[in-house]
């Protein structure tokens, strides 16, 4: 009975082995240079110039690449679709009570705090390391939470999946219509300061052009959109452990 | 009211960088902790509008809690946990308390304080009563029907102090 899962872990192991060797190789190969050079040295001689945003990597990815960017947090839409279509079939039958008052407690401290970060960090993409994807992120962290400590039908009854949907259509559309008004300006899609966005002062809360409403657009995306999805899985977990049909609790 | 002003003063906190705050950095800590008032106010409309929960004292001396008795608590419960490990004189059992505090914040944090020390894991609580009583998983198990002294020290005390 043992012998199979010992030549299965000595296949992995070995898997690992050459994987990490290959890995470690790839890192030995990059050049070691003193100075940033291509690209690299473009962007960060020129972002604030060019954005007014101080967060070299939130500009390139709201304002060089914001195409990009919009591609992928259609990734997430798409996802999003396609769970809640797999999903929708399930009628919610039970959620559980959630834990004790102790933990209830606990969360109750916590979630102010955790959406004020998440705040903070989605607003302030273009200024320090963060932005609305991960930000996003936190949000949809706060909901996951609400969901273990309270039962998800506590939390469906707080964040209805509808207002979730409506959120996440919402940052698609804003994301969108930012990109419109560089079309209409005749400067081309999602284009920031050329299209007539103030560039403000550097390093301001008020800078950066249309770089913080992109964030607030993916943050608004992704924080409803990984809900959703952790939302429409534990709804099945819940359902597969129940196998009364039919017997739901709306 | 209490969750308001938490929340205005960790956005600052966080949107601080060293320099000055804007104006309209403070403009949108305002809106943002408006924001959570309301759902605070939402989640539970029996949330009273006081400013009780900020009262300095309760937080002085929840800070002294944390740095004094708790600290040392903890300490002591590392090195007693480390013997145990090392020697393997241990006797693990479940032992029932009753913690004789009866809101709820309090009992929240002395379940927290129990579970955080080393060899203590506050493992169910039952509030079906007027005070909570804890199922309290002991590594070491002296006396099956333990005072509270003995089991987590001054930590009933402070709670009650602090937070009832």
């Amino acid at each position: 009975m043992s012998s199979k899962p010992y030549i299965f872990r000595i296949a992995s192991l070995i898997l690992c082995v050459s994987l990490g060797l290959m890995l470690f190789r790839g890192i030995a190969a990059l050049p070691v240079t003193e100075k940033v050079t291509g690209p690299a040295s473009h962007y960060l001689a020129r972002t604030a110039g060019e954005t007014g945003a101080r967060n070299v990597v939130g500009a390139i990815l709201f304002d060089y690449r914001a195409f990009d960017t919009l591609g992928e947090s259609t990734v997430i839409f798409t996802a999003v679709c396609g769970i809640a279509m797999l999903f929708s079939r399930r009628k919610f039958h039970r959620s559980s009570r959630g834990l004790s008052f102790i933990a209830k407690r606990g969360i109750g401290i916590m979630v102010p705090f955790l959406l004020m970060y998440a705040s903070v960090i989605i607003l302030f993409g273009h200024l320090s390391p963060g932005g609305g994807f991960q930000g996003g992120t936190i949000f949809a962290t706060v909901t996951v939470l609400l969901c273990v400590v309270f039962g998800s039908s506590f939390e469906s009854q707080y964040f209805p999946p509808r207002t979730k949907d409506i959120l996440e259509s919402g940052g698609a559309l804003l994301f969108s219509g930012i990109g419109l008004i560089g079309l209409a300006a005749g400067t081309g899609f999602l284009s920031n300061i050329a299209a007539g966005f103030p560039a403000g002062t550097f390093g301001s809360f008020l800078s950066a052009g249309s770089v913080p409403i992109l964030n607030v657009a993916v943050g608004m995306k992704v924080g409803a959109g990984l809900s959703t999805i952790f939302y429409s899985m534990i709804k099945m977990l819940d359902a597969g452990h129940d196998h009364r049909e039919g017997g739901g609790i709306e | 009211m209490v969750i308001f002003v938490l929340s205005v003063a960790t956005y600052l906190l966080l949107a601080w960088s060293g320099g000055g705050i804007d104006p309209i950095e403070v403009g949108i800590a305002v809106a943002l902790g408006g924001v959570m008032a309301g759902l605070a106010r939402a989640w539970n409309p029996e949330r009273s509008w006081t400013l009780a929960g900020l009262n300095p004292l309760r937080w002085i001396t929840f800070i002294l809690y944390l740095f004094l008795p708790f600290l040392w608590g903890m300490i002591k419960a590392n090195f007693d946990v480390a013997f145990r490990v090392i020697t393997g004189k241990i006797r693990p059992g479940i032992v029932r308390i009753d913690s004789g505090l009866k809101g709820s914040l309090a009992q929240t944090m002395l379940a927290n304080s129990i579970t955080l020390t080393p060899g203590t894991l506050t493992v169910d609580v039952d509030d079906s009563g007027e005070t909570g009583i804890f199922y309290v998983h002991w590594i070491n198990v002296t006396d099956e029907n333990p005072p509270e002294q003995k089991v987590y020290g001054s930590f009933g005390k402070w709670a009650r102090r602090v937070a009832e």
